[in-house]
């Protein structure tokens, strides 16, 4: 869910990278040096789990996963996704460097909400797998459809009616993602729950 | 670019930047045709000598353009009363327009510029140290993650795994990102130690002080100022054509 | 009497460069033939093209008598030819050793009980059936090899293909190995360069240099 280079007008496009730079100050805040390494293997992960298509009819759905990063990381998530797209942006022209506010934005908000509402629970229930499970559906939930709601926000922003076509359509095509996120991110979580709980408490 | 002599990463990223910044805020039609004119004529410049770079900014604009066609046609159509919708078609034809400046632009400049080289040129024109140390870590990471990754793929194949519309696929998919994580944790881990190893004392943030501005060669400060002004232009051009 | 497997002047290039010329091998029932090469003579390469997880530019591969050149052809043989890989962290995917016994049998499209019961008896073989619930990554390199190797005893293969069995083992688990894979009595495409491998599995021999097979 990229919105490509100058598509957003600009007061949308200067809003967002405000909330983007406070989210990544947060987020840097965090980060100690020592934590470099997986920090960045994190942001590769993210940026190889979007290559992980599942096949529908004829086309293909691609894994997004921002729930579960969110989960992982909470507001680490901000620092994470923006260079995760950055890199996007400079190998794959996925989005550009002006729409970098944006897409770090709707991925990065509605998983550090994830992140936040959710990750106390992790820990509590590290043992038990269907509650895992849950968790990690609602995470993804709100990785999906917060970022959907966002990217939509910022469209009608931009072009305000003319652009409700597009919104709708975009967030109906969002539909399967969102499914196959959330049963993805359960199971994943639960497995995660499994192998190594320790992962749970990353930035501990 | 084709020549032997490549500017720097920082001006580049800065010339990139300077192009989509003014693409965004222009909303005149002439001005971002004129910028696109020129997009595509330094592209053809640029590129005809090397065949093959030509696949990739063809690839890239392919994709943007597929999306601009569904803009076109859920913005400039009112489908509820079959008409035309003005606003509409004019948003549509200023984000055609823009997308495929900068798409082309950002294509033609940073050819070359890898992840440590962008983390570097960012952190030269201000991105806070951690973001670019992070950024270029990330590069490094992950080739070796990807080839990783690739390689389990394969192996998943060789045991007769076949992504498919199924439950099944979802569950593997789903244990190959718990895998991916537990992975690259794990990898992490060793790396850290190896850094350490080698006197990194965990405290600094490992990037280099970049080039001062001053030192820059002359030559890519030309090219730099040519582009702002070529694009300057257009974006003054049509305020020209209407005081004659 | 039709070849388990059958190469005819398969090349094979990656990347651009060319590493197999030209490579002609058959595998007879029974038999275990051993392909000896040195570091980066394509031993690897051969094994994959086999199984069709690397595309050959020429030639004509065959696997238990079916002509393979589509994915799809080669993806009906896999499972009876099993490929053993040099690394076997790159080949591991499930979060306990059972869980990634099993993945293979479940692709095969094996329900969930008979899938478990067939790796049960997979880790039997190889003598692992009491790490059957342990993490992956607990395992020494000796043990996943072990565990991989049950991966794909759990499809009951007719045919084994090994890249590398033994490297990077100690004497007493080269030995495990060479034992299991005697008892078995699979027929078997082995690519390495152990002598001790060559000594005790081996029924024929041919080697690999210049992308070429000779001696087969």
């Amino acid at each position: 869910m990229h919105i490509a280079e100058g598509v957003l007008d600009a007061p949308t496009l200067i809003a967002a990278a405000s909330f983007t730079t406070i989210g990544i100050a947060i987020g840097l805040r965090q980060l100690t040096p020592q934590m470099l390494p997986s920090a960045a293997l994190f942001a590769a992960v993210f940026f190889l789990v979007g290559t992980i298509h599942i096949p529908i009819g004829v086309g293909s759905v691609h894994l997004i996963l921002n729930g579960l990063i969110g989960l992982l990381l909470g507001w680490l998530a901000f620092p994470v996704l923006f260079v995760a797209l950055a890199l996007q942006a400079l190998l794959f022209s996925f989005g550009g460097f002006t729409a970098l506010g944006a897409n770090t934005l709707l991925m990065a908000l509605p998983a550090v909400v994830a992140g936040l509402l959710l990750r106390p629970f992790l820990k509590r229930y590290s043992s038990s797998p269907r509650t895992l499970m849950t968790i990690g559906a609602l995470a993804a939930t709100i990785g999906i459809v917060g970022a959907t709601g966002l990217a939509a926000l910022m469209l009608w922003s931009t072009g305000r009616e003319a652009l409700l076509g597009l919104v709708t359509l975009l967030a109906a095509a969002q539909t399967p993602v969102w499914i196959i996120d959330a049963i993805v991110t359960a199971l994943a979580v639960s497995m995660l729950g499994r192998a190594r709980p320790k992962i749970f408490t990353f930035d501990q | 670019m084709s020549h032997v002599h490549r500017p720097d990463s920082r001006l580049r990223l800065a010339a990139t930047l300077v192009i989509s910044i003014a693409a965004a805020l222009t909303q005149s039609l002439i001005s971002l045709g004129a910028m696109l004119l020129v997009a595509l004529l330094a592209t053809a410049w640029l590129s005809l000598p090397q065949r093959t770079s030509m696949a990739d900014i063809a690839r890239r604009l392919r994709r943007v353009n597929v999306f601009l066609l569904i803009v076109w046609l859920t913005a400039s159509i009112d489908w509820r009363n079959m008409s035309i919708d003005e606003a509409g078609t004019l948003l549509a034809a200023q984000m055609s327009l823009r997308v495929n400046v900068v798409t082309l632009a950002a294509s033609i400049l940073l050819r070359g510029v890898n992840g440590l080289d962008l983390g570097r040129a960012a952190v030269g024109l201000g991105l806070p140290v951690a973001l670019g140390a992070l950024l270029a870590q990330l590069a490094r990471q992950l080739s070796l993650l990807s080839e990783t990754k690739a390689r389990l793929d394969i192996a998943m194949r060789a045991r007769a795994y076949r992504p498919k519309f199924s439950l099944r696929t979802l569950q593997v998919s789903a244990q190959m990102v718990a895998w991916l994580i537990v992975h690259a944790l794990a990898k992490a881990e060793r790396l850290s130690l190896g850094l350490q190893a080698r006197g990194w004392s965990a405290t600094r943030w490992p990037m280099r002080e970049p080039i001062h501005w001053r030192s820059l060669p002359k030559r890519d400060w030309s090219i730099f100022g040519a582009i702002v002004i070529l694009i300057g232009a257009c974006v003054i051009a049509p305020s020209l054509g209407v005081s004659r | 009497m039709t070849m388990l497997l059958s190469m005819q002047d398969v090349a094979v290039s990656r990347s651009g460069r060319t590493v197999l010329r030209r490579c002609t091998l058959s595998l007879a029932n029974g038999e275990r033939l051993v392909v000896r090469g040195g570091v980066g003579a394509g031993k690897s390469t051969l094994l994959l093209a086999a199984l069709g997880l690397l595309q050959h530019q020429a030639g004509r591969i065959e696997l238990l008598g079916n002509h393979c050149k589509s994915d799809d052809a080669f993806a009906a043989m896999r499972g009876k030819v099993g490929l053993l890989f040099q690394e076997p962290d790159d080949q591991l995917i499930g979060p306990t050793v059972l869980e990634d016994v099993e993945f293979g049998p479940l692709n095969l499209g094996w329900d969930a009980h008979s899938a478990h019961h067939a790796a049960d008896e997979a880790l039997e073989r190889v003598g692992l059936i009491h790490l059957a619930d342990r993490p992956i990554h607990e395992l020494s390199g000796g043990e996943k090899r072990l565990v991989a190797l049950a991966g794909l005893l759990a499809m009951s293969p007719t045919v084994l293909l090994l890249d590398e069995p033994t490297v990077s083992l100690d004497f007493e688990m080269s030995s495990r190995i060479i034992d299991i894979l005697l008892a078995s009595n699979l027929s078997m495409l082995i690519a390495t360069h152990d002598p001790i491998c060559l000594e005790r599995l081996a029924t024929r021999s041919a080697s690999l240099e210049n992308g070429i097979i000779t001696g087969c």
